[in-house]
């Protein structure tokens, strides 16, 4: 039962990233609308929704802090300053969305513009980094504790990484906010073809990240097989895409940010959290809560992710459809 | 400034930011569902649309407000790993769950349902669209009540054993049912009540003053000052019961928010060393002001909070109040003294409980976790910056929009709270509206 509680905590995180990836990509690209009218577009593409995306690592955060309670200290102290560069990335984003338009002056949406695409690309970023390192195993720190030091952040395969979440975000972020906007439409036009070259950009980038895992980690198998069927769901989703059909097209796309969480996962088995040197990890039957605890969230929590679940595909159907607006 | 220092620092920023908010947040949403209640239990077509109109303005009003809720609230969820780790290590059995039950069942419900309804105006049919800002009162409620189960378990721990210094959890209903949690929650139920009337009746007496939407903001002064005046005599009553009670639970903290001095506290003190050993277990005596402070406040508005609802007395739902000038102006100067009050029940619940963190069973020194100073000081300036900059802006456009009035359009954004199919859009009516130069481009 503790890989269950374990496995559920890691697909809600793969869920957040899937999710909020196209609120990544489609705030990173605000900057390619030459038009108000094309900055107000994209927003609206992802501003009901950026909401019901997010609450997903809301969701990830308050479960692994009741199943999982040592993990959620032990992670968060080895990734502090990490964590904290994101979590003022997502409040300036937020902000972002929520305030361009409550205020109508030319320079206060022209800052919120700029400050909307740069948190998202630290968002993006900073998630890559954040996996990176807990694939390739965290340092060991001077207290025998876990820890992420710069020589993790910045370690070439987490740069990869990072890349990789931000290419494939941007591609995800492409393909939504290009949707249903007609034949000829000059933003449109230019997302299809920023999606297009992305793709290969994409591939490229996993195949690289692939041989680099290979390399760095110490399960070249894992990272092996997750890139490559992200690199092929990542070319099935572009021919896909050529036949008009966005929603699998994107379904696809969200393969490369699903790998990275998949890879945590089956490289290190049933040790939460690894290190290189195996001192200072910590073991799923140490991290996990006792069971009472668990009976509790067995009963409250279970139900309520179902059900938010339905909640989550109706409110994409009723507001993830395209909404275009004569410019 | 040691980590320990710069720890409960950042917390009292980020935890004082996240209540004022929040507080706003549950005491609006409760007003805006009874609101859309009424409009959707009047058959007739124009009393329903000028119903709505004052939904889409407060709900507009409550929805700013949120945006700093959420990200207040991330700070607190996260800071619990960051910085307080010694509190998993030592009760993550125990605080774990109704943590993980709150964001899950409660606030990633809440999200989702008020994303629905903000956006739903005109999307989603209306029996569904008043079910939906249920939805987010209630979870919102429920979402307070789990926070307040772990807080009256750091008040007044019960249900529990400890093994190998490790507490397990022996009995859920004691939890559950702890006395330490349901005072304070019936407090706060008051106290959000109050915030709510003091905007209402703020926000109303500012446009009556200048004999603006005159009858849209006459209903909403009365309520909103009855309103005030009930939380207000609840927040006192819950309050009084509530101290009443720490006489036995938190009996060091009684002593100081009750300003004795000589015998009374040393005795405390001397029981205090008897059950934990020796060392200094008694709360700072500056709370006893806090707590002095909101007591003389919760009393004032007892007394005064009703007074504004006089002015609008009168048939004529047109005519002019603006002459009734005092009482015009009173909710506006009651409306901070609210928000005074609020950060000092805080201070006196919080620091009160010093120099624990779950009283008897863990000090707040014991709770920090590992961190470096150089850690701790770039988490604490990071978040003060941006989350204080973030509330500053925020409470900016909720002034802005407030003073705009009903019909300025929520966030400028066309699909957020649009006139309904009911009613058109006021285009005639641009005098207080962002002129049409402001706005680049319309859409």
């Amino acid at each position: 039962m503790d890989v269950f509680w374990y496995a559920l905590v890691g697909l809600l995180l793969a869920g957040y990233l899937v999710l909020e990836s196209i609120d990544f990509g489609v705030g990173m690209l605000i900057p390619f609308a030459e038009s108000e009218a094309g900055r107000v577009r994209l927003r609206r593409t992802v501003v009901p929704l950026f909401l019901v995306n997010e609450v997903w690592l809301v969701a990830f955060g308050g479960l692994m802090f009741g199943a999982l309670p040592l993990l959620e200290g032990e992670l968060l102290h080895a990734q502090r300053i990490p964590i904290v560069v994101l979590l003022c990335a997502w409040f300036l984003r937020d902000a972002a969305l929520w305030f361009r338009h409550a205020s109508p002056g030319a320079a206060w949406r022209r800052a919120w513009d700029a400050v909307l695409p740069v948190s998202s690309l630290v968002l993006a970023a900073g998630w890559g980094v954040v996996l990176a390192t807990l694939v390739r195993g965290l340092s060991t720190g001077g207290d025998g504790r876990a820890d992420a030091t710069a020589g993790d952040v910045f370690h070439p395969f987490s740069l990869l990484c990072a890349a990789l979440v931000v290419v494939a975000a941007l591609r995800q972020g492409a393909l939504f906010a290009g949707r249903g906007l007609p034949e000829g439409d000059a933003l449109g036009a230019r997302l299809g073809r920023t999606a297009k070259v992305l793709t290969p950009v994409l591939a490229g980038l996993l195949l690289v990240t692939a041989a680099v895992g290979a390399a760095v980690t110490d399960s070249p198998v894992v990272v092996g097989v997750a890139t490559a069927v992200a690199a092929v769901s990542v070319y099935a989703s572009h021919l896909v895409r050529g036949t008009g059909r966005v929603v699998p097209a994107l379904l696809l796309g969200g393969a490369p940010l699903l790998a990275l969480p998949v890879m945590v996962g089956f490289a290190h088995g049933s040790t939460v959290l690894a290190t290189r040197s195996g001192e200072g990890d910590l073991a799923l039957s140490r991290a996990i809560a006792d069971s009472a605890s668990l009976g509790l969230l067995s009963v409250t929590v279970l139900p309520t992710l179902i059900a938010v679940a339905l909640g989550q595909v109706w409110i994409w159907r009723e507001f993830g459809r395209p909404v275009v607006r004569p410019a | 400034m040691n980590v320990v220092d710069l720890a409960r620092l950042q917390f009292a920023v980020t935890a004082t930011l996240h209540f004022l908010f929040v507080a706003v947040t549950l005491g609006l949403v409760t007003v805006v569902a009874l609101m859309q209640t009424r409009a959707a239990r009047t058959g007739d077509p124009d009393l329903r649309a000028s119903r709505m109109r004052r939904v889409r303005f407060w709900g507009g009003l409550y929805v700013i407000n949120y945006a700093l809720g959420i990200v207040s609230g991330l700070t607190q969820e996260f800071q619990f790993g960051l910085n307080w780790s010694g509190l998993s290590h030592v009760l993550g059995n125990i605080v774990g769950t109704p943590l993980a039950i709150e964001t899950i069942v409660a606030f990633f419900l809440e999200s989702t349902f008020l994303g629905l309804w903000a956006f739903g105006f005109k999307r989603v049919r209306p029996k569904a669209h008043l079910a939906l800002i249920w939805g987010v009162t209630l979870t919102a409620y429920i979402s307070t009540f789990w926070i307040m189960v772990v807080n009256g378990f750091m008040q007044k721990p019960v249900g529990y054993a400890k093994r190998d210094g490790v507490a397990y959890v022996t009995d859920w209903g004691a939890i559950l049912t702890n006395g330490a949690t349901w005072y304070a929650l019936f407090h706060i139920i008051g106290a959000v009540a109050l915030l709510a009337g003091l905007i209402l009746a703020a926000v109303s007496a500012h446009h009556l003053r200048r004999d603006r939407d005159i009858a849209f903001f006459r209903p909403t002064l009365r309520q909103g000052s009855v309103l005030a005046g009930v939380g207000a005599v609840v927040a006192v009553g819950a309050g009084f019961i509530h101290l009443d009670a720490l006489k036995g639970s938190e009996p060091e903290k009684w002593v100081v928010l009750m300003g004795e001095s000589g015998e009374e506290v040393e005795k405390a003190r001397v029981a205090a060393q008897a059950a934990h050993g020796p060392g200094d277990w008694m709360p700072p005596a500056w709370v006893a002001h806090a707590s002095l402070a909101m007591l003389l406040i919760g009393m004032l508005l007892v007394a005064l909070a009703w007074i504004p609802a006089t002015a609008v007395r009168g048939k004529d739902p047109e005519a002019s109040v603006s002459r009734r000038r005092i009482r015009l102006w009173l909710p506006i100067i009651l409306l901070p003294l609210g928000f005074v009050a609020l950060i000092c029940g805080w201070l006196s619940r919080e620091v009160g409980r010093q120099p624990w963190m779950v009283t008897g069973e863990l000090t707040v020194r014991d709770a920090i976790g590992d961190v470096s100073v150089s850690g701790m000081t770039v988490s604490f300036v990071a978040f003060t910056l941006v989350l204080g900059v973030l509330a500053l802006v925020d409470w900016m456009l909720m002034v802005r929009y407030a003073r705009l009035g009903p019909d300025a359009g929520l966030l400028g954004d066309t699909d957020l709270f649009p006139d309904g199919p009911d009613k058109g859009r006021p285009a005639d009516d641009d005098s207080r509206k962002p002129s049409a130069a402001d706005v680049p481009v319309s859409y």
